[in-house]
């Protein structure tokens, strides 16, 4: 495959917290325009892989390279300024605030203009019409004065999303997007999450989840991870097909 | 977390939340607001006091410069300090030593305000490896050196301090009356308070309650932490010196008690009791501060007890100081509540 479309490769990932390895030798990459799902059961090294990319944990070994820049030894700070935008499990955000604060404090940290004691946020210009749009395109319009800490768990991730949309990203890593939705809110979700994808059509998207029907709707490959490896990569397809998810999703899998 | 600090509200004022009963006030831009509360307060203070009254409302505005660049560290950024007078005795002593020289009054204020920013960013680029109480301890002791040092280094002038400072001339006008000082400080804190005033809904300004709010948050939305901590210690250093330099101008002396642990203590006292992360709380809790203080200077009760109970009501009942609760009244009396939709 060709460099030129590679947004983020992350080459044999080794990371342990002490004990024997969460994450032995993985890797994989994503083009632009790509969603790359990263499933795997409780315990596969899915969430610290994910941590690795994005600059949460340093890897013992390995290295991850965001556009072809070796990223490995970047802060969590960095990356975000690079491009690398992200959501939390735990939908994180500042809870005092009103949903709209939140998307002018996420303009304000795009491109690291965090030093500028004079330019007024929110009101000028093009921090107010990105935030307005964003707002509007996100469906978040309605609940814009609400405080953050006021928001149903669906519009909790859904604002965290509109955060990492609002700083364009050239990757978006969701960990875990439709974790602890209802049922309605993940159907919205994955609608959303194609909506952002048409609308990006250059976006490389990283996510992981449990919610099989979610990862099989919205990505483009698959990424399979137990014990630390990566034991299956393909087409949603190949990798519902193959033999080990079969094996490890054993019944729990009902589709 | 209690203190909000609404970084769109001129945005928001316009839209659908909008209040009906600050319409005229929303109109003003909240810089020429700062400035007209100054001129007031000016002028007010020119025509009305006059000898002590006047030198203790002089007095009483330096503090209140003091506390708002506090309020930077502390209730923009949480950072908690208890090393303040380091700058404050920093931008004091400066002038201090500089007096043989006869700079004139601004460029003295200038340099005092330098060294302590400088100080500032110095410690700042060390102490902030670490965060929370461990930052704190490192504030005090950072404070306490500094405070020993002026009795040790014979330069300082020890117990005595350094005396004999003139106010100087500035555009031909004596500050030697206290009147033309007021005016003086007056001009200087009303400036600076409008930069304050806007630097609080700049990028650095939301940035710093962000991080303030959830570091992690901030850092993985691309905000370098540590560099805001170390520019909010620095430009509170920056404002403490000045306020220092200014202290040293209006007093004629540089005394060591400006660099001691009780001033660092007073300064965050009077944040809290105005309201740390409101914009006019600590000014307002200065102010409240230097004239209770006075007032009980001649009685025979301690105003450390007065103050220790003062502190205990408002951190207990209102936990966004003076100038927060002053806001909530307005907001119930304009029938509008914020935030709860």
């Amino acid at each position: 495959m060709s460099d030129q479309g590679v947004v983020l490769r992350a080459t044999g990932i080794v990371k342990s917290f002490g004990g024997p390895p969460a994450v032995r030798g993985a890797s994989f990459e994503v083009t632009a325009g790509e969603t790359v799902s990263i499933i795997g059961p409780n315990g596969a090294g899915k969430s610290t892989l994910f941590g690795v990319c994005a600059g949460e944990h340093r890897p013992d070994e390995g290295a991850v390279e965001f556009r072809g820049r070796t990223v490995t030894r970047w802060s969590a700070t960095r990356r975000a300024r690079a491009g690398m935008s992200r959501t939390f499990q735990v939908a994180s955000f500042f809870g005092s605030r009103t949903v709209r604060e939140n998307l002018v404090v996420a303009h304000t940290a795009t491109g690291g203009t965090s030093l500028a004691f004079w330019d007024v946020r929110g009101s000028a210009g093009t921090c107010r019409q990105d935030v307005e749009a964003t707002l509007e395109r996100m469906g978040l319009a309605t609940l814009a004065d609400t405080l953050a800490e006021n928001l149903a768990q669906g519009d909790r991730k859904r604002l965290e999303l509109a955060m990492a949309m609002l700083q364009q990203p050239r990757l978006l890593l969701l960990d875990e997007p439709t974790a602890g939705m209802s049922v309605d809110d993940i159907r919205r979700t994955v609608d959303q999450l194609r909506r952002i994808k048409g609308e990006n059509p250059e976006l490389a998207v990283v996510l992981t989840a449990h919610d099989m029907d979610v990862v099989f709707s919205v990505s483009d490959r698959v990424v399979l991870m137990g014990q630390g490896e990566v034991l299956v990569e393909g087409t949603p397809a190949e990798v519902e097909a193959a033999p080990e998810t079969r094996e490890l999703y054993l019944g729990t899998v009902d589709r | 977390m209690s203190p909000v600090i609404a970084p769109t509200r001129p945005a928001a004022a316009t839209g659908p939340g909008g209040s009906t009963g600050s319409r005229l006030v929303g109109r003003v831009p909240p810089s020429v607001r700062t400035l007209l509360v100054w001129l007031v307060v000016g002028v007010a203070g020119y025509a009305a006091l006059g000898g002590s009254t006047l030198f203790l409302a002089t007095t009483a505005v330096i503090y209140a410069l003091f506390a708002l660049g506090t309020s930077i560290q502390l209730g923009w950024t949480g950072m908690v300090s208890f090393g303040q007078a380091a700058y404050f005795g920093a931008g004091a002593y400066t002038v201090a030593l500089l007096a043989p020289a006869g700079l004139p009054p601004l460029l003295a204020l200038v340099a005092g305000a330098g060294v302590a920013a400088l100080l500032g960013l110095l410690f700042s680029v060390a102490a902030t490896r670490v965060t929370g109480v461990e930052f704190t301890m490192l504030t005090l002791v950072f404070g306490q050196i500094l405070f020993l040092l002026l009795y040790r280094v014979p330069a300082f002038g020890g117990e005595n301090g350094l005396p004999g400072i003139p106010r100087g001339t500035i555009f031909g006008q004596s500050l030697f009356s206290d009147g033309a000082f007021w005016v003086y400080t007056v001009a200087i804190v009303a400036i600076v308070s409008v930069g304050i005033r806007r630097a609080r809904h700049s990028s650095w300004g939301v940035g710093l309650t962000a991080v303030r709010d959830d570091p992690r948050r901030a850092a993985a939305l691309g905000l370098d932490v540590r560099m805001m901590r170390i520019t909010a210690t620095g430009v509170a250093a920056l404002l403490g010196g000045l306020a220092g330099a200014l202290f040293v101008q209006l007093q004629g002396i540089a005394s060591p008690e400006v660099m001691s642990w009780v001033v660092s203590g007073e300064v965050v006292i009077m944040c809290l009791i105005g309201g740390v992360a409101t914009f006019w709380g600590p000014a307002v809790g200065a102010v409240l501060f230097t004239v209770v203080s006075w007032s009980l200077m001649d009685t025979s009760a301690t105003p450390e007890l007065y103050f220790g109970l003062g502190l205990l009501i408002v951190v207990l009942l209102l936990p966004e100081g003076l100038a927060g609760a002053a806001t909530k009244a307005r907001d119930v009396l304009a029938g509008r509540r914020r935030g709860t939709s």
